[in-house]
């Protein structure tokens, strides 16, 4: 990929939302199938997967908490992505609103 | 009861223990090849396989109390292939909705079958030309070497089977985002 961010997917940019408030896997999971009205239904071994590949690029980070289980929350980094990513998806969804729509 | 199959490809297993579990025969225990159901209600869970990586690693605790909390129990595991199950009145039950690990999954899978593959390959060649070889045939050895064949030959389909699943799914990526 030659794009300096390249797309992310679908999972990986809802898991990023989901942890703009720390959440444990189980939370992630629940709040993407609500978030997406029950189309996003990740298995919990493709967020885990993920959780891990994120932490990796500091773009999410694991809370020190006393609790059993574990919590993550976005970094300032994660955030950046997200931010990018969304004005992605309005280049996607503003071409294909004008393309399809006239000007509209 | 116990039931025996030869399990190489994990998917047929697991699609096979899902249509037992929906005669009411759920998976209990298994090895490589033998597999131990109980009776229960019919299709009552959804059973899904995990490859881990290495042999002997567990899995971390984090994960587990993860599944756990999503109503995911750990039914079995044999080596390196673990089954878990979850209640089929909670809807349908993924452990991974992404494409890119099953294809991974996959091509590991792959590696070892050919590697095992062409060793018996390599081997039973060689040996059995090496069988007629001397004055006197090498019957221990032919016995060993037409073994060799014969799994190649049993791993052969499995094999092709994977392949051309690896080949679907990449094939959708090509088009469908993860």
């Amino acid at each position: 990929m030659t794009q300096d961010h390249p797309p992310l997917t679908e999972g990986v940019y809802y898991i990023l939302l989901a942890l703009f408030e720390a959440r444990h896997g189980y939370g992630i999971m629940q709040l993407v199938e609500e978030m997406s009205k029950g189309r996003v239904r990740l298995g919990a071994g493709t967020i885990y997967g993920a959780i891990k590949t994120l932490l990796e690029r500091e773009w999410i980070e694991a809370l020190d908490g006393d609790g059993r289980k574990k919590e993550y929350i976005i970094t300032t980094n994660g955030k950046k992505i997200v931010e990018y990513e969304i004005l992605r998806l309005r280049e996607l969804f503003d071409n294909g609103i004008r393309i399809t729509k006239g000007d509209g | 009861m116990h039931k025996y199959r030869w399990g190489v490809n994990p998917y047929d297993i697991e699609k096979w223990i899902n249509d037992m579990a929906l005669q009411g025969w759920h998976l209990q225990k298994f090895t490589w090849t033998r597999f131990t159901f109980e009776r229960g209600e019919k299709g009552s869970y959804i059973y899904r396989h995990d490859e881990i990586e290495r042999l002997a690693a567990p899995y971390e605790d984090d994960y587990l109390e993860f599944l756990q909390a999503a109503g995911i129990e750990l039914v079995d595991r044999s080596g390196n292939i673990v089954f878990f199950r979850k209640s089929a009145s909670e809807g349908p039950f993924e452990l991974y909705t992404d494409k890119k690990t099953k294809i991974s999954n996959l091509s590991k899978k792959m590696t070892l079958l050919l590697s095992l593959l062409l060793l018996n390959l390599v081997f039973g060649i060689t040996g059995l030309s090496g069988d007629f070889s001397g004055p006197a045939t090498d019957w221990l050895g032919l016995t060993v070497n037409i073994a060799n064949v014969l799994i190649v030959l049993l791993l052969i389909i499995p094999f092709f089977r994977l392949v051309r699943l690896r080949k679907q799914l990449k094939r959708d990526l090509d088009v469908f985002t993860d």
